[in-house]
């Protein structure tokens, strides 16, 4: 089953448009879309994380249901198993890193409080994020609050994760972390990702993973293939990578 | 003479009327938005809701209540001041209790306690929607599959309606306790007086009244600050936008229920 699905999808967001864009994305699928900036990664991303609702033309399908066909509630429950990692962690200020990791969980499960505190707690350990759990984002630095934001997006197992520049300003040691956790999400948990980056390293630690490779340039897909005929690409025509 | 210049106020008004018009649509939407998704979602996120609910009551109604003991207190020892010292009014303490409650519980004291939580709370409640606006914390929400409207919004709404009518009874309490040092009555004289003349009608009048502005007050505040889209500069903008707009519904509200009444009395 396919878990996200752009048919010829063109959006258009203040003035920037993304034009005819096709991609699709499988359970254990590592989809990259690299770029320059400003060439529409993030907004690409937000249309597949559904936040566009539906795109001004083609078909946004999220679990083979068709965004411009489906209600709000439906939305809603369809996002439930989407990830994201936002660039800019997006962490809710005002609740501190166990209230947002707890968030998704205690929203849309009927656990009780004990059975939260466990699993949310168990979580933070996993990226030993405990001791920070009473701590609001602003007090953490760049590199957990990024790793808070992971969490969050993982702690519903969801069936597909974006990540938006997930490596993008972090110290050596965080950025491996990343990039161990995208392993282990393909790896363990069969759990689609799709990442933007302009991270050259992140493609080439995670190369053996790669289902596909997009370029985008000015809102539009100027190559897409695996990663091989990718970095044959950059050679050709002379993007550096 | 260019003939059209002539018609440039009735333009300029007509669309005037159709701005005001398009924003009444918009707060009534998002008003209904907001309560369609906590009837729809009964079932997601209770106890954040009602944690939300009781922060909003936590910060708007207790954290004010030193603020209205004061504003209450004052404006009690001034209405029986002035009906102690008005040659007109003082008949002894045959009307105390009735001017008492028409001005106090009637009028004055959800107004005013109106006023303090659009002063105190709305710009607040403005400011904070704004600001996860342009943080992007509203778009996080939207990606866990979480209303912000549901979580956001609805316990806001919920939170001002509770504590404004509790805080609009307080308010009326303390302005009768404050009425009380400058009576010139006993304290169980003056408190006979003041229950004896006190209607249900006048307690209906404060309940009603304070839970609509409790309503209004956050509906209009969260509406500007879910207006801010793209820089900082906005939330303030917006923020003191909603204050003066909140001001002027509640200002309208009060005169439309006190001529309706007056209406129903004499009309």
């Amino acid at each position: 089953m396919s878990l996200l699905r752009l048919d010829q999808v063109s959006h258009t967001v203040g003035t920037f448009q993304l034009r005819d864009i096709s991609l699709s994305l499988e359970a254990g699928d590592l989809v990259f879309i690299t770029g320059s900036s400003g060439s529409g990664k993030s907004v690409l991303l937000k249309l597949c994380a559904t936040l566009f609702f539906a795109p001004d033309r083609g078909s946004l399908r999220v679990e083979n249901q068709d965004i411009s066909q489906v209600d709000y509630l439906t939305l809603q429950g369809l996002r439930k198993h989407i990830g994201v990692v936002f660039q800019r962690d997006s962490l809710i200020s005002n609740y501190t890193v166990y209230d947002n990791v707890a968030l998704p969980f205690e929203y849309h499960t009927s656990a009780s409080v004990t059975e939260v505190m466990e699993q949310v707690m168990a979580h933070l350990e996993q990226w030993g994020l405990a001791k920070y759990a009473h701590c609001r984002p602003a007090e953490l630095s760049t590199g957990h609050r990024r790793q808070v934001a992971v969490a969050r997006a993982t702690i519903m197992n969801p069936r597909l994760i974006l990540y938006d520049e997930p490596t993008e300003g972090l110290p050596r040691l965080f950025r491996l972390q990343v990039i161990n956790h995208i392993e282990n999400v393909l790896v363990d948990h069969q759990t689609g990702a799709l990442v933007t980056t302009m991270d050259r390293g992140l493609m080439d630690r995670l190369q053996s993973y790669i289902t596909r490779v997009f370029y985008l340039e000015n809102g539009r897909i100027l190559f897409s293939g695996s990663y091989p005929e990718y970095i044959e690409f950059c050679e050709t025509s002379g993007i550096i990578r | 003479m260019n003939l059209s210049r002539l018609w440039l106020p009735i333009d300029t008004l007509g669309q005037r009327t159709i701005e005001g018009l398009t924003y009444l649509k918009n707060l009534v939407l998002f008003f209904s938005f907001a309560l369609t998704l906590l009837i729809q979602n009964r079932h997601h996120g209770r106890r954040l809701i009602l944690r939300e609910v009781i922060s909003q009551i936590y910060f708007t109604g207790v954290n004010a209540l030193p603020f209205m003991s004061v504003i209450g207190l004052v404006l009690g020892f001034v209405t029986i001041a002035q009906y102690r010292w008005n040659p007109l009014l003082n008949s002894g303490t045959e009307l105390m209790g009735e001017i008492f409650h028409i001005v106090i519980l009637r009028e004055f004291g959800p107004l005013v306690t109106a006023y303090l939580i659009i002063g105190r709370s709305g710009t607040a409640l403005a400011a904070h929607i704004g600001d996860m606006r342009i943080s992007h914390q509203i778009d996080a929400l939207e990606a866990m599959g979480i209303s912000p409207l549901h979580l956001l919004i609805a316990p806001r709404i919920l939170g001002g309606m509770i504590s404004m009518t509790c805080l609009s009874l307080y308010v009326a309490l303390m302005a009768m306790v404050g009425g009380m040092f400058i009576s010139g009555l006993s304290f169980f004289s003056y408190f006979g007086t003041m229950f004896r003349s006190l209607s249900s009608f006048d307690l209906l009048i404060l309940l009603f009244k304070s839970l609509l502005f409790g309503m209004v007050i956050p509906v209009i505040a969260c509406y500007h600050g879910w207006r801010v889209q793209y820089a900082s500069t906005e939330v303030p903008q917006q923020a003191s936008l909603g204050v003066v707009n909140c001001m002027g519904f509640i200002f309208i509200i009060n005169g439309t229920i006190t001529a309706a009444l007056l209406y129903r009395y004499w009309g």
